[in-house]
C-alpha cells in the first residue's frame, strides 16, 4: 500500500513537471510576441511621422533643382531616423506612371501637381529578448500625404522656368 | 486515502496561484499598466516635437528682404521668431514638457523631454522620462507667396 501511494506521489510529480515544461515557453512566447507588436507599433508611429517630415523639405531648395530637392528629403529622413536602432531606413518618391512625383524629377510644377513619398523602415529583433521569438526581420512601409507643390517658388539658378 | 491526497493537490494549486499571481501576475498588470501610460506620452512629445518644428520651418523673415527680390538667397529664417514658434506649438500640444528648440542655417531641431508619474513606480524611474527629437528643414515661400 505505501509502495502504491509513494508511486502515486511520484507520477503528481512528473505531472506537474510536464504541464509546467508545456505551459512556460508558450507564456514565453505569448509575453515576447506580444512585446514585439507593441515595438513594432512604436516603430511604425516614428516612420509616419518621419516620412511625413521629410516630405515638405521638397520645396525647401528653390525650384528646378530636382536632385537637389530630392537630396534634401532624404537627408531630413536620414536625420529623424538614424540611431533608432533600425536595420534599415530609406525614403523614396516614386516616378510612377511616368508623371508622379515630376516636381522631383524634372523640375517643372504643373498645376495640382503633388509630391508624395513613402518610408520604409526595417527591424530586427535580434539583438533583444524578443528575438528568441521573433527571428525573421520586419519591413513597414508608410505613405506620405500627397502635398501640392507650392505655386509662388523661387527658381534656382541657371533655370529661366520652372 | 485518496481524499487526503485531493485535499493536498487541492492546497498545492491555492499555492501555486497565489505564487504565481504574487510574483509573476500583479508586477506583468503593473508593468502593462506603465507602459500604457509612458507609450501615450511619448507619442504626444513626438507629436508635439513634429508639429513644433513644422510650424517652425514656416517663418520666413521676409522684413529682412532688401529691394525686389531676385533670389531665394535673399530669404532668412528669421531664428527668433522660427524658435518662439517651435516652443509655442509644442507648449500647445504637450503642456509641461521641457523643450528645446534650435535654428541652425535653415534646420530646425525641436527636442521635448517629459516626466511623467506612472500609476505604480517603477525601479530606477524606468518609464518615467519620455523624449522625442525631430527635425526639419524650412520651407520658405510655400505660406507666403514671394
Amino acid at each position: 500500500m505505501k509502495h502504491a501511494v509513494r508511486r502515486h506521489r511520484r507520477g503528481e510529480d512528473a505531472q506537474s513537471l510536464v504541464e509546467t515544461a508545456l505551459v512556460l515557453p508558450l507564456l514565453l512566447i505569448i509575453t515576447l510576441g506580444m512585446a514585439g507588436v507593441w515595438a513594432l507599433a512604436m516603430v511604425l508611429s516614428d516612420l509616419r511621422m518621419a516620412t511625413s517630415v521629410a516630405t515638405p523639405s521638397a520645396f525647401t531648395v528653390p525650384a528646378g533643382a530636382p536632385e537637389q530637392a530630392m537630396q534634401t528629403v532624404k537627408t531630413v529622413f536620414a536625420n529623424n531616423t538614424s540611431g533608432r536602432g533600425w536595420a534599415s531606413a530609406s525614403i523614396a518618391c516614386p516616378h510612377d506612371h511616368g508623371t508622379d512625383n515630376d516636381y522631383l524629377y524634372n523640375g517643372r510644377v504643373e498645376p495640382n501637381e503633388v509630391v508624395y513619398c513613402t518610408g520604409t523602415a526595417t527591424i530586427s529583433f535580434e539583438h533583444s529578448p524578443i528575438g528568441l521569438v521573433w527571428r525573421w526581420n520586419t519591413t513597414l512601409t508608410v505613405h506620405s500625404a500627397p502635398l501640392t507643390v507650392p505655386p509662388n517658388r523661387q527658381c534656382a539658378p541657371g533655370v529661366a522656368t520652372c | 486515502m485518496l481524499s487526503t491526497s485531493r485535499t493536498r493537490q487541492t492546497g498545492q494549486t491555492l499555492v501555486f496561484a497565489a505564487l504565481f499571481l504574487a510574483l509573476a501576475g500583479v508586477p506583468l498588470m503593473a508593468l502593462q499598466t506603465d507602459v500604457s501610460v509612458s507609450a501615450a506620452a511619448n507619442d504626444t512629445a513626438n507629436t508635439a516635437a513634429v508639429q513644433g518644428v513644422t510650424a517652425a520651418t514656416a517663418a520666413a523673415n521676409l522684413l529682412a528682404i532688401q529691394g525686389p527680390l531676385t533670389s531665394s538667397s535673399q530669404l532668412k529664417v528669421d531664428e527668433k521668431a522660427a524658435k518662439k514658434k517651435c516652443i509655442d506649438t509644442i507648449a500647445a500640444v504637450d503642456p509641461g514638457a521641457d523643450i528645446t528648440c534650435t535654428v541652425d542655417k535653415g534646420t530646425v531641431t525641436a527636442v521635448v523631454v517629459k516626466h511623467i508619474d506612472l500609476p505604480i513606480p517603477t525601479p530606477f524611474g524606468w518609464l518615467s522620462t519620455v523624449r522625442g527629437e525631430w527635425s526639419a528643414q524650412t520651407t520658405l515661400g510655400t505660406v507666403t507667396p514671394y
